[in-house]
């Protein structure tokens, strides 16, 4: 029986396990260390404390930057639906929208426009980046993806990794290596302040700002989806495309919808990160991109509401993490190791759960 | 189809797609940064060699794309080069109208003065139309010629740009050898090449060419001719004189060559590395940087006094570090058995910048240094020893600059570029390449994965720490800034462009990859951006990279066994023996 | 005196059962033939007795070793092979490479060898290279060793997998659809083939097909399955007279009109 036994399970299997049951060891131990002090001195660690204030500012950020990485992962998911490839140059046309729409927008600072008719110049400002990203993710279907649709798979993986810099070198040709600081805009800054019986909460204007919209614009891509003949096409090429093509739908040409929506979704995410974090440069597109990526994976990759889960998901733990568990554990410096976090989850959710939480709907074919 | 239409569809289509080449190549300063250098000294710049040649082969794709009839040809050569030019025009007559410096930060005067060849707006923008018609028509022209005369005339021209890019090297080169120094004047002024000396390379190459074409199948069948002994006997002394120029070749180049060959040898350890987890295995593993830094800062770790640990040798550290370096590949592989293609490469990239935050983290900062690094690593020496019964001290050999370390190197790249063929053609070979074409059936003939993959994973790992330790002994120090993505990105470039899967590609790749910017220094800072369009290119062009290796052998084995005709539905044929 | 024996095997695909308590018994050195309509679970099955999938329920026993729940390169090493309904060769290998693949598990070298190639790696590289080349001349593809897999034509690639699967020196061969694509001449050839296969070296055949005069032509025993399910067993003639199977095949009212026919 052990024999049977070892045959079923794979010993890899079993490392994965450990490592995985290692690793949920030390996040409750170190998120129960942060919330019960006292422990923490009985083991000799130095670790910070925390109040309501801080716990507040902490998930409202959290929340922000995750209703951010969810437009951003719309785009990653909606493409992997269509195609099954990543759109790994994704990054770029989010970069793309709101660096372009910085020159936009700086001249409307200059001339006083950005606070005189701020609801005007910020449409403005959405409008130009997220028409430049969109054009940029179009480009890139007809360029570098349309004609490597029957290759093997590492071939377009290739080309998408190519085009990605090409993308971020061209933009640092064209617009300088510098980091370009948006404009700020008056009626988006401060913070309101309410008194609760356990403390002090501070929300800042922005993160709401931020997070209505891309609520909004993930409310209307949902309805898009789902309502209209356009988004059910897009779904039905998602789910079987040879079966959506004799149906008579115009693969190019929904394909081509889906990159000019994540185009769309990206460029306005640009935006948003812009004003939160003030700054744009040629790089910027990395790092926030990966992580839109393992939000559209946590979520289930193919599924919209997954992605949008996996993105508010992604940023509350990314918030809460270097707080909560590492800082429990005694790490110096721990928010240095916040973008690790987003790394070691993608990793984790690829081993335990890579179909993701709402579910890849995809069966396998072996043979 | 009206000839409107026809000119619309091969001649426009393409002049766009040139004219935005050129305008993207004007507005991220390539131009400008390529203008220092002159091909003709005084002639031509680099840059401007650029905008004509994209002028250029924008007239022969669309010679190409029409066929004929030959007047439509060279019209629509001439049109495919004449929009470029138009547009350059529009982006000058613009610019002086309209400051565009304000969002595109080269579209400055120096490139305005480059586009209008110096001659103020009006003149130079005629001058730039006539550029791109005639480029275009002369496009046309050699499209139209016959074979020899255009491969003679194309490869010529080549052979002078080439010349003129690579100045720095070649007169470096020729400068060493004393008394033939005195070509280096007929050739070469301070900033390029001389118009004497540009005619006579053009000449010289055009006649190689030439004679090749008439000469060459006579001299290769003459070859063929001799006896088995003597053509063995020519191989041997074709390979010895390959060893000698490769020991000779640091002392001839001087210290920055030798600096730039040292580093294309380690991207070639490196890249023969990832050669086999992503040539013959098939899996993208895009944080090999992992590898890498594992093998440096285990030497570091190891030998740094500043650290105070351990006081090792680099001779002894290097085992620690390429035993810890297949460890780590083994432990990074566990998790991504079971990934396919796109996962994997998204999930390694997170494993390398993890490997890389985690070095950097002020955590990890009492072992591994943190942003600082760790420094002052002792250089590696050879002899040096005392035989204790004998009194005699051996003399010692010490690796202190890129003229040494390029020895190290040199033995390093022949180990592992030996070990890499021998496991090409083994048993173990194939199971990695059967893996990479279709994983389930190569389960299904008794290949067990997870011991396969593994095995690419280490081998490729093993590898790459050897060149980071190399690396952290030749630099004598490590920084966490030294191990970014950009080198996994470096290493998959060198693979893909020299042919994946090929050995004698990654030396290519490598020299190509690795050895051109640093012997265009203009060229560097724009490094990443022909990268990724080289990339692009070559995938929609030439998957198979530059020196494919399976091509030539299916060649060869081709014209052996030609000669047995099977018939068709022949099942029945004789029975097993 | 059963090689394999499958008893109420189960396959399920979320809420669609592909194969449905499937029994089967497949005798030594016997040619069995399993046919149905598209979709029946025919391949299905194929992949449940590889491995490739696991059944939900069921047992699938090989010589009495149970192969539930078994990794595909153990199945492979206990003596069972395959080949596939849309050929899966090794694209970027040559025909010879694609035939010592399936030696793999034969072939001792490990990775030490590789690099070293002692005199016993050498050998052993030299008999497998052997080998294969008698495999290819076996299966009519002699002289064609060099040529990249891809590059060949649709019939001697259906032959190289062939080959492929008998590198791996099986007891029990499963060939899915092995003439589809070939005109009567090229099947005539196969059905001889496989019955050399038979003959000459004591393989027992498994295999699934849709050409009726190929499974009435040389199989000994032909199972019919319908949405998973067995719906008929025996030999050909009799099959060929089940109003069952006829109706699975051509619809209800047609085995009335059939057998009016026959």
């Amino acid at each position: 029986m052990l024999q049977r036994l070892r045959e079923r399970i794979d010993p890899t299997d079993v490392v994965m396990w450990v490592i995985g049951a290692l690793i949920l060891l030390a996040v409750s131990v170190g998120s129960i260390i942060t919330l019960f002090p006292s422990l923490a001195t009985a083991l000799g660690l130095t670790v910070s404390v925390y109040g309501f204030t801080d716990w507040a500012s902490i998930l409202m950020s959290g929340l922000a930057q995750g209703s951010v990485y969810a437009l951003i992962a719309l785009g990653y998911t909606m493409v992997y639906g269509v195609l099954r490839m990543i759109n790994f140059a994704h990054s770029e046309v989010f970069m793309s929208g709101p660096y372009t729409a910085y020159f936009v927008a700086a001249a409307l600072y200059t001339t006083g426009w950005l606070d005189s008719q701020p609801i005007i110049s910020l449409a403005i400002v959405f409008a130009v980046a997220m028409i430049v990203s969109s054009t940029i993710a179009v480009l890139l279907e007809r360029i570098a993806y349309r004609p490597l649709r029957t290759a093997p798979r590492l071939i377009p993986l290739i080309t998408a990794i190519g085009a990605s810099f090409f993308l971020q070198y061209t933009f640092r040709g064209l617009y300088g290596s510098g980091f370009q600081a948006y404009p700020v805009v008056k009626i988006l800054t401060g913070q309101w302040i309410f008194a609760t019986p356990l403390g002090e909460l501070r929300i800042q204007v922005i993160q709401v700002v931020v997070i209505v919209a891309a609520a909004a614009l993930m409310g209307g891509l949902y309805l898009f989806t789902q309502r209209t003949r356009v988004g059910k096409a897009i779904r039905a090429v998602s789910e079987d495309k040879e079966a959506a093509a004799l149906m008579g739908i115009n693969m190019d040409r929904m394909i081509v919808v889906t990159f000019v929506i994540g185009g769309l979704s990206a460029g306005a995410a640009g935006v948003l990160y812009a004003l939160m974090f003030k700054q744009v440069h040629f790089f910027m597109g990395f790092v926030p991109g990966i992580k839109a990526f393992t939000a559209a994976v946590l979520g289930g990759i193919g599924n919209l509401p997954g992605a949008m889960l996996g993105g508010i998901f992604l940023g509350l733990i990314e918030s809460l993490g270097p707080s909560l568990f590492l800082n429990g554990l005694g790490i110096v410096a721990p928010y240095q190791l916040k973008d690790a976090i987003a790394f070691i989850m993608l990793v984790l959710v690829l081993i335990f759960r890579p179909t993701g939480i709402l579910g890849e709907r995809l069966a396998v074919k072996k043979a | 189809m009206t000839y409107l239409r026809l000119i619309w569809k091969q001649g426009l289509q393409i002049g766009l797609i040139g004219g935005v080449v050129a305008l993207l190549i004007a507005l991220t300063g390539m131009a400008v940064t390529f203008n220092q250098r002159d091909i003709i000294s005084g002639v031509v710049s680099v840059g401007l060699m650029l905008m004509l040649l994209v002028m250029v082969f924008a007239g022969y794709l669309a010679a190409r794309r029409t066929a004929q009839p030959r007047w439509l040809v060279l019209v629509n050569a001439m049109v495919a080069g004449l929009v470029p030019g138009v547009l350059l025009v529009v982006l000058v007559v613009v610019g002086n109208l309209v400051n565009l410096r304000l969002i595109l930060i080269n579209a400055s005067p120096m490139l305005y003065d480059l586009l209008t060849f110096k001659q103020g707006v009006l003149a130079g923008s005629l001058s730039l139309l006539v550029a791109g018609g005639v480029s275009g028509l002369l496009a046309g022209l050699v499209y139209l010629l016959p074979d020899l005369p255009r491969r003679v005339l194309v490869t010529a021209l080549a052979g002078v740009i080439l010349t003129g890019v690579l100045q720095d090297l070649i007169r470096t080169v020729i400068a060493a050898w004393g008394p033939l120094a005195i070509i280096n004047q007929w050739f070469f002024t301070g900033t390029g090449l001389t118009i004497p000396g540009a005619i006579t390379v053009f000449v010289l190459v055009a006649a190689g060419v030439y004679l090749q074409a008439k000469r060459g199948a006579a001299v290769q069948a003459q070859y063929r001719s001799l006896r088995p002994t003597t053509q063995r006997g020519l191989k041997l002394t074709g390979l010895l004189l390959l060893a000698l120029i490769l020991i000779v070749l640091p002392q001839v180049l001087g210290l920055f060559l030798s600096e730039v060959l040292t580093i294309v040898g380690l991207y070639i350890l490196a890249g023969l590395g990832l050669n086999i987890v992503v040539g013959f295995a098939g899996l993208l593993d895009l944080g090999y940087v992992a590898f890498f830094a594992v093998g440096a800062y285990t030497v570091a770790v190891l030998t740094s006094p500043e650290l105070g640990m351990f006081h090792l040798s680099f001779w002894e550290a290097l085992p620690f570090a390429v035993t810890l370096g297949v460890l780590s590949g083994v432990i990074l592989g566990i998790p991504v058995l079971k990934m396919r293609g796109d996962y994997l490469a998204i999930v390694t990239l997170g494993f390398g910048e993890i490997i890389r935050l985690l070095v950097l983290s002020d955590w990890l900062r009492p072992f591994l240094g943190g942003s600082m690094g760790l420094g002052r690593l002792p250089r590696a020496i050879i002899g040096g020893m005392t035989i204790p019964g004998l009194n005699i001290t051996l003399p010692a050999y010490e690796f202190t600059g890129p003229q040494q370390f390029y020895y190290l190197i040199l033995v390093g790249c022949l180990i592992v570029g030996f070990i890499a063929w021998r496991l090409r053609d083994s048993r173990l070979g194939r199971a990695w390449m059967a893996v990479r074409e279709d994983e389930d059936v190569a389960q299904a003939m008794g290949i067990n994965l997870v011991a396969t993959k593994l095995l690419a994973f280490a081998s490729g790992a093993a590898f790459s720490s050897l060149a980071g330790a190399i690396f952290a002994d030749k630099l004598g120090s490590v920084y966490p800034h030294s191990f970014q993505l950009m080198y996994s990105i470096y290493v998959l470039c060198v693979v893909i462009v020299g042919g994946m899967g090929s050995i004698p590609g990654v030396i290519v790749g490598a020299f190509a990859v690795l050895g051109l910017p640093e012997l265009l220094r203009e060229f560097a800072e724009y490094r990443l951006l022909f990268y990724g369009a080289a990339l692009v290119v070559l995938m929609l062009l030439r998957p198979e990279g530059l020196w494919p290796e399976a091509l030539r052998r299916r060649e060869l084995h081709e014209t052996e066994e030609a000669g047995e005709p099977v018939p068709e539905a022949d099942l029945t044929c004789a029975p097993a023996e | 005196m059963a090689i394999l024996t499958a008893r109420q095997v189960t396959k399920r695909f979320g809420g669609l059962v592909a194969v449905d308590t499937l029994d089967l018994e497949v005798k030594e050195q016997s040619i069995h033939s399993i046919i149905g309509p598209n979709g029946a679970g025919k391949t299905t099955f194929f992949n449940c007795v590889t491995g490739f999938y696991r059944p939900e329920e069921g047992e699938v026993s090989f010589n009495s070793h149970s192969l539930v729940g078994l990794l595909p390169d153990r199945i492979v090493r206990l003596g069972i092979a395959r080949t596939y309904q849309n050929i899966r060769l090794f694209a970027n290998l040559t025909a010879v490479e694609n035939v010592l693949v399936g030696q793999h598990a034969h072939l001792k070298t490990g990775v030490v060898g590789a690099v070293l190639r002692p005199a016993g790696t050498q050998r052993e590289e030299q008999e497998a290279e052997a080998e294969a080349r008698r495999l290819l001349k076996f299966v009519g593809l002699a002289g064609m060793g060099d040529f990249l897999a891809k590059n060949l034509p649709y019939g001697q690639q259906r032959r190289l997998e062939i080959a492929r699967a008998l590198a791996t020196r099986p007891r029990l061969l499963l060939l899915d659809e092995p003439t589809a694509g070939m005109n009567p001449r090229e099947t005539q050839d196969m059905m001889d083939f496989i019955r050399r296969l038979r003959d000459e070296l004591g393989i027992t055949i498994l295999l699934i097909e849709h050409q009726m005069r190929v499974v009435m032509g040389i199989s000994e025993i032909v199972t019919v399955l319908d949405y998973g399910k067995k719906i008929a067993e025996g030999p050909p003639a009799e099959i060929q007279r089940n109003p069952t199977v006829i109706e699975a095949y051509l619809g209800r009212g047609s085995a009335a009109e059939f057998t009016r026919m026959a």
